[in-house]
C-alpha cells in the first residue's frame, strides 16, 4: 500500500492514456470517449486525494468501469447500436445473455450402428 | 415419368448399366493384357513376366473404369435429357412455403481461418436471403478447434457476422470441448442436440460456398423424392491462384461434369456422399448413420476416418437412396493451394479409404457400396501397383541385359526361340493406354464446344485447347510425383502407422525451397539412382521411362514453382486455365471476395494480437467470450483452484508468451480467470506487464 506524497504528473498521464486506450477498444464516438475519460480521471483524483492507497492507473480504470456500468447506454440502444457498433462490455454481456449462440436443446438419440 | 415408375425403374436400369460397364472393363483389360504379354521378351511365360501382366491387367482395368464412365457421361450430357436426373421437375424459382421443411446448414470447422470460413457463410447467407426463403434455414458453425487463438477468433467473427447480417438466432455457434470422432462425431453431436428440429441438414466444408437458389432447389428435390436420404451435389473448384490449384480448378470444370454424369449413369440411387455440399434427411441419418468404432487399433481399426462413404452405405442399407445431383450448379469448394498440401490431404484420405476395405465386407451393405469402398481404396492402391509395375519392369529390363539368351529352351529342336522385341506392338499398347487416359479429356472439350456460349467462358476456342494441352502436360508431370507419395502412404498405412488430422492450409501461401527439399529430396535421389542405373544397363528402357523419372528428378522445383500464386496469375493474364467463374463471377463468389477484402474493424481490431490475447485484453472480445462460456461456475477442488491461481499469477507476471496452448485453454474455459485476468491486466501500473499483453500507455 502506498503512503506519502501525491502521484507525479507522469503517473496521471499514463492513467489518462490507459483509460483512453480502453475506450478506444469500445469503439465509442470520440467526444463521448473523452467525456468518459475526463469523468473517470476526476473520480480517480478525488478518491486518491482522500486515501492514496492505489495507483492512478488502477483507480482510473476502476472509476471508468463504474462509469460504464452507471451510464448503461448499451441497454438503451439494444445489443447492436444503429451505427453497427457493439458498444460496451456491459452491452455485450447482456447481448450474449439474451441472444445465445445456440438454440435450446431438443435431444434425440443417434446410436452407433452394428457392423459384423 | 411419375414418381412411382421412377422408383421402380431406376434399380433395373442401374443393374443393366453396371453389368454392361463390367463387361466393357473386362473386355478391354483382357485385350490390352494380351498385348502386354505379347510384347514381353518371353511372352509372359516367366514368373516375372506373369507378375508384370497381372499387375498391368489390374491397372488397365482401373483406368478403363474412368474411360467407360466418361463415355457414359458423354452419352448422358450429349442427349440433353436424363429421365433419372434427380432434379428433373424441380423449378428454378421455387418456394418452400407450406412444406414445413426446416433445414440446418452445418459448417464443421477445426482450427480453420475464421475470416475465410465466415466470409463463405456470409456469402451463402446473403445469397439465400435473396431467394426470400431464408426463414426456412438456420446455420450452425460446429467447431472442434482446440487452438486457443483460433477458438477466440471464431467467436469474434461469429459475433461480427451475426451483427453485420442481423442474423443472431439464425447463425449459431457451438464449440465442442471433446472432439470425439472428429467431423462425423461433430455432426452426430449436432443431430443429438438439435437434429429433431430439422427435416434436412446441408453439410458444408470449411471452404464451401453455395448459391441460395441451389440450396432451395436441393430442399425441393428432397421434398419431391421422399425416399432420398442423401443428395450430393458436384462442387466446382474455385478461387485459387497458384498454378497447381488453377490447373486442378480447370480440370475440375472441364472434366468433372462429364465424369459426374457418368457416375450418375452407373450409380443412380446408390451414389456417393463426399462429406460436404450435400443435403441429408436428418431422421434416417440419425437412425442409420451412427458410426461404430472398428475393432483394433488405428489406422486399420478405431474410429472411422473417411466417414462420408460409410454414411452413404449405411443410409442405403437402411433403405434410403443416395443420389448425385450432377446437373445442379451453384455449389463451390476450394482445392489445396500447393502440391504439398494436396499430398498431406491425400495421406489422410488414403488412410481413411484403406480402412474402408474392412467395412466393404460388413454384413447387410449393398454390393454397389461395397464396390465403392474397393474403388476408393484402389484410388490410392493403384499408385502402389503402378510403383510395383515399374519396379518389376525395371528388374525385367536389367535381367534381360545380363541374361544369356536361351535359343532352345525345350532342348533339341529344329527352330530356335528368338527373344523378339516388337516396338510397334509396344507403341500400339502405349497408344491404346493413352487413348483410355486422354480421350475423356477430349470428350469434355467437345461437350463444351457443343454448348452455346460455353467456350467463351474458357477464353475462346484457342485458349481452351491450349489450356487443355497445358493441363495434360502438367498432370503428366505431377503424376509420377503423386504416384510415389501415394505408394508411400499406402505402404505406411499397411504397416500400421497413423497420421495426424491437422487443419488444411487454405490460403495461397507458396511452398518454400527447404520444405520442398524435405518432402521431395528422397524421391529425387531415388529417381536419379534409377535413371542412372537404366542409362548404364539398358539404354532403350531408359528412354521409355524418361517421362517418369524426369518429373521425379525435377519434383523440388516443380513443387515450389507450381505453388506460386504469381505464376498462376501470369497464366490467368494470358487467358490460360481459365474457368467460367473467373470470366463471369457469380454473386456468391463476388460477395466472398468482398468480405475477404474488407477491413476488419470493430471487435476484432487488435492488430497483431492472437485470439487468446484479444479475449483477455479487448473488452468486447472478453465480453463475447464470457457470454459464450457456460455461466455456471463449478466449485473446484482445492488443488485445482490452487493450480489455477498459480496460472493466473504466471500469466500476469510472465505474459501470454509464457503460456502453453493447454494453459491458455484452461484459462479460456474458466470465466473467473478470464474476468480476473482482464481486470488485472488493465489495472496494473506495471508497464512491463501491460506491454507484455499489448497495452501501451
Amino acid at each position: 500500500m502506498r503512503n506519502g506524497p501525491p502521484f507525479h504528473e507522469e503517473d496521471w498521464q499514463k492513467a489518462q492514456q490507459r483509460v483512453l486506450t480502453y475506450l478506444q477498444f469500445l469503439n465509442l464516438p470520440s467526444v463521448e470517449s473523452l467525456e468518459l475519460a475526463l469523468q473517470a480521471l476526476k473520480r480517480a483524483i478525488a478518491r486518491l486525494g482522500d486515501s492514496p492507497e492505489t495507483h492512478p492507473i488502477t483507480e482510473s480504470w476502476r472509476a471508468l468501469q463504474a462509469l460504464l456500468a452507471e451510464e448503461a447506454f448499451p441497454a438503451a440502444q439494444g445489443p447492436v447500436s444503429p451505427e453497427g457498433k457493439i458498444p460496451s462490455p456491459t452491452g455485450i454481456h447482456g447481448l450474449c445473455g439474451e441472444i445465445r449462440s445456440m438454440p435450446a436443446l431438443n435431444r434425440g438419440s443417434m446410436v452407433p450402428g452394428k457392423m459384423r | 415419368m411419375n414418381l412411382r415408375s421412377f422408383d421402380q425403374s431406376w434399380e433395373n436400369a442401374a443393374r443393366m448399366r453396371r453389368i454392361l460397364l463390367l463387361a466393357l472393363i473386362i473386355a478391354t483389360s483382357v485385350i490390352a493384357s494380351g498385348h502386354m504379354a505379347d510384347i514381353l521378351p518371353h511372352r509372359g511365360s516367366t514368373r516375372l513376366e506373369l507378375a508384370i501382366v497381372i499387375v498391368f491387367a489390374t491397372l488397365f482395368a482401373w483406368i478403363s473404369i474412368g474411360f467407360w464412365e466418361a463415355v457414359a457421361g458423354l452419352f448422358t450430357l450429349a442427349r440433353r435429357f436424363d429421365r433419372f436426373s434427380i432434379t428433373l421437375g424441380v423449378e428454378e424459382d421455387v418456394s418452400l412455403e407450406g412444406t414445413g421443411a426446416r433445414t440446418a446448414i452445418l459448417i464443421p470447422v477445426a482450427n480453420e481461418e475464421a475470416d475465410r470460413v465466415f466470409a463463405g457463410i456470409k456469402a451463402t447467407y446473403q445469397s439465400l436471403e435473396k431467394t426470400g426463403q431464408i426463414r426456412h434455414f438456420d446455420f450452425f458453425i460446429l467447431s472442434d478447434s482446440n487452438d486457443p487463438d483460433r477458438w477466440v477468433e471464431e467467436e469474434i467473427t461469429w459475433a461480427e457476422t451475426c451483427r453485420s447480417l442481423g442474423a443472431f438466432n439464425r447463425i449459431f455457434y457451438r464449440r465442442r470441448r471433446v472432439n470425439l470422432k472428429r467431423k462425423s462425431g461433430n455432426i452426430a453431436d449436432f443431430c443429438r442436440r438439435w437434429g429433431k428440429n430439422y427435416r434436412y441438414m446441408i453439410v458444408f466444408d470449411a471452404d464451401s460456398v453455395m448459391a441460395g437458389q441451389t440450396l432451395v432447389r436441393m430442399v425441393q428435390a428432397m421434398e419431391r423424392h421422399p425416399k432420398v436420404g442423401i443428395l450430393q451435389t458436384a462442387p466446382l473448384a474455385v478461387n485459387r491462384e497458384t498454378l497447381i490449384a488453377r490447373t486442378q480448378q480447370f480440370a475440375n470444370h472441364v472434366y468433372s461434369s462429364m465424369f459426374a454424369a457418368g457416375l450418375h449413369f452407373i450409380q443412380l440411387g446408390d451414389s456417393h456422399f463426399w462429406g460436404h455440399n450435400a443435403i441429408i434427411r436428418v431422421q434416417p441419418f440419425m437412425q442409420h448413420c451412427g458410426l461404430p468404432a472398428l475393432p483394433g487399433k488405428p489406422p486399420r481399426g478405431g474410429f472411422i476416418m473417411s466417414h462420408d462413404f460409410v454414411e452413404a452405405a449405411f443410409i442405403r442399407r437402411g433403405g434410403w437412396e443416395v443420389w448425385l445431383a450432377y446437373d445442379l450448379g451453384g455449389s463451390y469448394e476450394e482445392v489445396p493451394p500447393t502440391l504439398l498440401e494436396e499430398l498431406k490431404r491425400d495421406r489422410r484420405w488414403c488412410q481413411g479409404n484403406l480402412q474402408h476395405i474392412r467395412i466393404a465386407f460388413a454384413k447387410g451393405l449393398l454390393s454397389a457400396h461395397r464396390a465403392l469402398f474397393l474403388h476408393g481404396a484402389m484410388s490410392y492402391g493403384s499408385s502402389l501397383l503402378w510403383f510395383v509395375f515399374i519396379t518389376l519392369s525395371t528388374v525385367e529390363a536389367i535381367a534381360e541385359a545380363f541374361r544369356t539368351p536361351v535359343y532352345f529352351p525345350q532342348g533339341r529342336s529344329l527352330f530356335p526361340d528368338w527373344p523378339v522385341w516388337h516396338p510397334r506392338w509396344a507403341l500400339t499398347l502405349l497408344g491404346t493406354t493413352a487413348i483410355i487416359l486422354f480421350m475423356p479429356k477430349l470428350f469434355s472439350a467437345i461437350l463444351i464446344m457443343l454448348q452455346r456460349g460455353q467456350v467463351r467462358k474458357y477464353g475462346g476456342y484457342l485458349r481452351l485447347l491450349l489450356s487443355l494441352g497445358l493441363e495434360v502436360f502438367l498432370s503428366a508431370l505431377f503424376a509420377p510425383v503423386r504416384m510415389l507419395f501415394h505408394s508411400k502412404f499406402v505402404f505406411i498405412t499397411l504397416l500400421g502407422r497413423q497420421v495426424g488430422w491437422g487443419p488444411q492450409q487454405r490460403s495461397d501461401l507458396g511452398t518454400g525451397w527447404l520444405e520442398a527439399i524435405r518432402f521431395h529430396g528422397v524421391g529425387t535421389l531415388l529417381a536419379l539412382i534409377w535413371a542412372a542405373a537404366l542409362f548404364l544397363i539398358n539404354r532403350s528402357f531408359f528412354w521409355w521411362n524418361s517421362p517418369i523419372f524426369i518429373p521425379l528428378i525435377l519434383s523440388i522445383p516443380l513443387s515450389v514453382w507450381s505453388s506460386r500464386a504469381s505464376v498462376g496469375r501470369t497464366f490467368r493474364k494470358l487467358g490460360l486455365l481459365l474457368i467460367p467463374e473467373e470470366v463471369e463471377q457469380p454473386g456468391e463468389l463476388q460477395s466472398l471476395e468482398a468480405s475477404l477484402a474488407s477491413e476488419h474493424k470493430t471487435v476484432s481490431s487488435s492488430p497483431g494480437a492472437g485470439g487468446f490475447v484479444k479475449a483477455i485484453v479487448n473488452p468486447i472480445v472478453n465480453a463475447i467470450h464470457l457470454g459464450l462460456l457456460r455461466n455456471k461456475q463449478r466449485k473446484l477442488a482445492q488443488a485445482i483452484a490452487g493450480g489455477r491461481a498459480g496460472l493466473l499469477e504466471k500469466a500476469l507476471s510472465q505474459g501470454p508468451l509464457s503460456l502453453t496452448a493447454k494453459e491458455k485453454r484452461v484459462i479460456l474455459y474458466d470465466p473467473l480467470l478470464v474476468r480476473e485476468l482482464h481486470r488485472r491486466v488493465w489495472e496494473t501500473p506495471d508497464d512491463r506487464i501491460a506491454k507484455s499483453w499489448g497495452i501501451v500507455s
